[in-house]
């Protein structure tokens, strides 16, 4: 993870930190930021925690930090923390956002999201009123791109290389990139790249098409301002197929930055290692994706038949073991599966063995935590692997789903809200979608019944959890 | 499993009508309509899911 600079503005829960100013924000309901009045020494020590989030930091630490030269008694950290807790806390019911680690210090446990301060410059454009608000940040939709391989069933490999850019653009902290799920119910249509951003609230709208030939791959993309139709970008990368990944994180790094050139982009990095060196593991795992999306009992079945294939050549290839874990607990969970006990056995053995393979992979680590919530193991560790997830990358859509998801079996329905609400930000199409369910039960636990039936009543269907 | 959310929610909204009307379209997919519950790990929250489940499942007077 990138240290922080000092001109930076925090971003969690409902909260926002500007560390140049040196006040915290809350978000109301109107979705605005106010101010709130605090000590300047319980400020501090949030920064502090903020520096490293999950990360335990000691009491001696803090006290250097905060107090520096002065002499100061240990107790005075405790009615710090206590004021801080206050603050954040406030009308709030969840699990705290401060843990004490008794007797050796401190550990900030929600996700923070970092945004340099110059990309608030660029806020999004003019939204509709439909549109989320979004973050004070530039924001982007990847549209599907072309399949040019003259081969409609190569289509899978176009898409899995959109998800793969999507995923890297993602990681980057000062960019909100909008999730497949919505940029994809474009998909087949004559884009208005216009109407697009409107829809979406984006100002940047990304468009290419993939060419896969002879064990070459050619990728083409172009870079438009929504608010204008201007293009603002355009290249083309051309490599081996078996350097896919790496040509996948070129494009990101180059529309990274195109959008803001003086912005730092190393997250485009892959966190892990490349997930598979074998490219027919790849290839298996590409053509499983779509059946993942379908989600019925018959097409996990063929997506286990790929990921099998995928898992057979290459043992450690995380990603897949992951997706597994999910066919597994989908048929678990939907009671599709002949011997329930053995599919439930058999999807918390592959979710443990992607994070064996994986344990930096975000995506991996959504997943695993969502399928061992899902199955009954310790809750505890869901919630920590989510949070992992999105610390290191914060616009992961499923993943603030996941959280959501997870808060509610949890018994923090407050929180599941709230992190449910960060997931519409950054996939607004899928308000229409099931997933709206999970708020719905949020609001249940929250005894708020009216929007809890609202929220269950329209879209109410036995597809609880998709991809 | 929204389902049963949703019949739970209108048992304690005294809306019995509608949660039983939603029971009843739980069985057409399913004979299992109660359920442990055990994915809500705080006992009073399952409980409330419970409670109004078990409301919505029972036979009108």
């Amino acid at each position: 993870m990138p240290a922080p600079s000092p001109a930076e503005v925090c971003l969690f829960g409902g909260f926002r930190l500007d560390r140049r100013i040196g006040v915290l924000f809350r978000r109301d309901e109107h979705g605005v930021f106010a101010p709130l009045v605090m000590g300047s020494r319980a400020l501090d020590i949030l920064r502090v925690l903020l520096e490293r989030p999950g990360e335990l930091v000691s009491r001696a630490e803090i006290i250097s930090a905060v107090w520096s030269a002065t002499a100061v008694e240990e107790s005075n950290l405790d009615v710090q923390i206590a004021a801080l807790r206050r603050v954040l806390h406030a009308g709030r019911t969840g699990g705290s956002y401060i843990q004490t680690i008794r007797g050796r210090g401190y550990r900030f446990t929600a996700p923070v999201a970092r945004v340099a301060s110059e990309a608030r410059v660029h806020g999004p454009a003019s939204r509709m009123i439909s549109a989320p608000p979004l973050p004070d940040m530039p924001s982007l939709a990847v549209m599907p791109f072309q399949n040019m391989s003259g081969d409609p069933e190569q289509e899978y490999f176009a898409d899995g290389v959109v998800e793969e850019i999507i995923t890297a653009l993602s990681r980057i902290r000062w960019l909100v990139v909008i999730a497949r799920n919505s940029s994809f119910t474009y998909k087949g249509q004559a884009i208005d790249v216009q109407r697009v951003g409107r829809e979406l609230g984006v100002r940047y709208i990304l468009e290419g098409a993939v060419r896969k030939a002879g064990g070459r791959v050619r990728i083409s993309a172009q870079l438009i301002d929504a608010t204008t139709g201007a293009h603002l970008w355009a290249d083309r990368f051309d490599g081996l197929l078996q350097n896919i990944f790496e040509l996948q994180d070129q494009v990101a790094a180059s529309v990274a930055g195109a959008i803001e050139p003086t912005l730092e982009v190393a997250e485009t990095r892959r966190l892990a290692d490349r997930p598979t060196s074998d490219l027919t593991a790849l290839d298996f795992y590409l053509r499983a994706l779509p059946d993942l999306d379908a989600f019925t009992k018959e097409s996990l079945l063929r997506a286990l038949d790929l990921l099998g294939q995928a898992i057979e050549r290459d043992p450690h290839y995380g990603p897949a073991l992951a997706l597994a874990a999910h066919c597994y607990a989908g048929l678990e969970v939907n009671r599709w599966a002949e011997d329930p006990d053995a599919a439930r056995r058999t999807s918390i053995d592959l979710a443990r063995r992607a994070l064996r393979s994986a344990p930096d992979d975000p995506n991996v680590l959504a997943i695993a935590a969502a399928m061992l919530g899902y199955l009954g193991e310790d809750i505890d560790v869901s919630l920590a692997l989510i949070d992992r997830c999105l610390t290191l990358n914060p616009s992961h859509a499923r993943g603030w789903h996941w959280s959501a998801l997870l808060r509610v079996f949890a018994g923090q329905p407050d929180v599941a809200i709230e992190h449910f609400q960060n997931y519409l930000q950054l996939c607004p199409r899928d308000r229409m979608a099931t997933y709206l369910n999970v708020i719905g039960e949020a609001y249940f636990f929250s005894r708020r019944l009216d929007e809890a039936v609202a929220n269950l009543l329209p879209r109410s269907t036995w597809r609880q959890h998709s991809r | 499993m929204t389902y049963r959310t949703l019949a739970s929610c209108y048992a304690h909204m005294g809306r019995l009508d509608e949660a039983r009307a939603i029971v009843g379209r739980l069985c057409a997919i399913t004979p299992a309509v109660m359920e442990p519950g055990t994915r809500y790990r705080n006992p009073e929250l399952r409980e409330l899911f419970l409670s109004g489940l078990r409301l919505a499942a029972s036979p009108a007077d």
